[in-house]
């Protein structure tokens, strides 16, 4: 048998070997070639590519496609997980969020506070609210600035926006503001554009109503509350609110400034108002016009002008 | 008994082609673009060599040679290279193939691992000797491990899926020869 397998190898053997021989000749002059004339054989590499590759292709586009769709639908089995995480991440960053809201406020109200150009007369000093008044039927906060900033008695206090209160019993490094809404504020306003005097009473709710109108019909709601400046201790001009009417039919002042975050208040310094203490004198010009050489000037300049 | 016929054999031979070039497709697919730490099993080889091991008329040197050196050009590797060193491998499994037969299945596995280690490593001499950068030596121990461990897989697949089985004691081919 074995003799037998030897005969028929006999005359296919050599010619094999031959074959392998020269097979792996051809391979290893490729090699060679490749490392001696680099350049020409990548060249010949592109050409092959170039035929070969593109004959995938009306395959390769819906092979990938489907295997990237195989792979899609196994991230359906991890997206429970991912849901938790995620749940888990939102409520982080809802807490984020909320604190990137308070921030933001709080920068635009210090920005506010920083830019606000009302009367160039006018400084301000600016103070932290420390504590509230403690009781629900006093409204009025405690500021962190006193006698050693210069604060006095009857000062107005805004926030970013509107008017607060007014400064009302100054330590030497406290203040406490009455506020608005305290039942014992008054203050004289001006509803703009009527121009209708009247004043705002505090009565221990958000919204204090407006008392003493003239005509109470040329108000609508809507319109700008701002402070007279009438008897001489508050500035004029300071915007306290917008007309609002309550479901009685009472005008009401809908507070500009932010009552519900008082953090930090700008104290408007205040001097009083200038008092005009002399009678009036006549009027008359300073000089009288009596050479007649003053208008030559004007006619040569005019002239030259021309 | 069932007898070869040489239909089959040349239908053997293209299968192999085709399938050559189906492994060679799904490597192309673009779908790992980032680099990888792991490299695929070369499947190329492995079904090569268990061809060459149980069918060896099957996989003839010049198409062994053709394919491998085609995906040398394919797959950006120095071209003739490993081509060669797998036809000269190829054609020491095929010499094993007769002895083979009556062997228990592990010592196949293990004369093919012995043959795919000695490939690699004479790769890397041969990179060495000619001064070509050769990939990262871990990369390719990992793509080895892997691809003698998926031997096995591989002979399955061939046995069950293409019928490439060790010829049965007295099989003869369709000239009447001994298998």
């Amino acid at each position: 048998m074995a003799k037998d397998r030897a005969q028929s190898e006999d005359f296919t053997a050599p010619l094999k070997r031959l074959l392998l021989g020269v097979v792996f000749l051809c391979l290893f002059a490729i090699f060679m070639v490749w490392r001696i004339d680099s350049p020409r054989v990548e060249r010949f590499r592109l050409a092959v590519i170039d035929r070969v590759v593109p004959n995938f292709d009306w395959a390769m586009v819906p092979v990938t496609g489907t295997i990237n769709l195989v792979r899609d639908f196994q991230s359906y089995q991890r997206i429970y997980r991912q849901n938790q995480e995620l749940r888990r991440e939102l409520q982080q960053m809802k807490s984020w969020k909320e604190a990137a809201l308070q921030l933001e406020q709080e920068n635009a109200r210090l920005l506010d506070l920083n830019s606000v150009r009302l009367d160039p007369r006018l400084t301000h000093v600016t103070g932290v609210v420390v504590a509230d008044s403690g009781s629900p039927f006093r409204q009025s906060v405690l500021l962190n600035v006193g006698r050693r900033d210069g604060v006095l008695d009857g000062w107005a206090t805004m926030d970013g926006l509107g008017l607060v209160g007014r400064i009302s019993g100054v330590g030497e490094r406290a203040s406490r503001v009455i506020l608005l809404t305290d039942t014992t504020s008054r203050i004289p306003a001006v509803i703009q554009p009527s121009g209708q005097n009247t004043i705002v009473v505090g009565d221990n709710t958000r919204s204090p109503p407006v008392d003493f109108l003239e005509n109470p019909d040329l108000v609508r709601p809507g319109d700008r509350v701002v402070s007279s400046g009438d008897g001489g201790v508050f500035p004029a001009g300071l915007l306290i609110g917008q007309v609002a009417k309550d479901p009685g039919g009472r005008l009401r002042v809908r507070l500009s400034a932010d009552y519900e975050r008082l953090e930090f208040l700008r104290v408007l310094r205040n001097y009083g108002a200038e008092r005009i203490e002399d009678t009036g004198r006549l009027i008359r010009p300073e000089a009288l016009p009596s050479n007649p050489e003053t208008p030559a000037p004007e006619q040569t300049s005019e002239a030259s002008d021309g | 008994m069932a007898e070869q016929r040489p239909a089959r054999v040349w239908v053997m031979r293209s299968l192999y082609i085709g399938l050559s070039f189906f492994i060679i497709f799904l490597h192309l697919l673009p779908l790992a673009t980032s680099p990888s730490r792991w490299f695929a099993p070369d499947f190329l080889m492995a079904f090569t060599f268990a061809w060459a091991m149980r069918r060896p008329e099957y996989v003839p040197a010049v198409s062994v040679g053709f394919i491998i050196l085609l995906a040398d050009f394919l797959f950006q590797r120095p071209p003739g290279l490993l081509a060669g060193l797998i036809v000269v491998g190829a054609e020491t499994l095929r010499a094993r193939s007769v002895a083979n037969r009556d062997m228990p299945y592990l010592v196949e596995w293990m004369s093919v691992a012995g043959v795919m280690i000695t490939i690699i490593f004479a790769e890397r001499l041969f990179l060495a000797i000619f001064f070509i950068p050769a990939p990262s030596l871990s990369l390719v121990l990992i793509q080895l491990v892997m691809t003698i461990a998926l031997y096995p897989l591989v002979v399955m697949i061939s046995h069950f899926l293409f019928n490439v089985r060790r010829p049965a004691p007295g099989e003869v081919d369709a000239l009447g020869h001994r298998l």
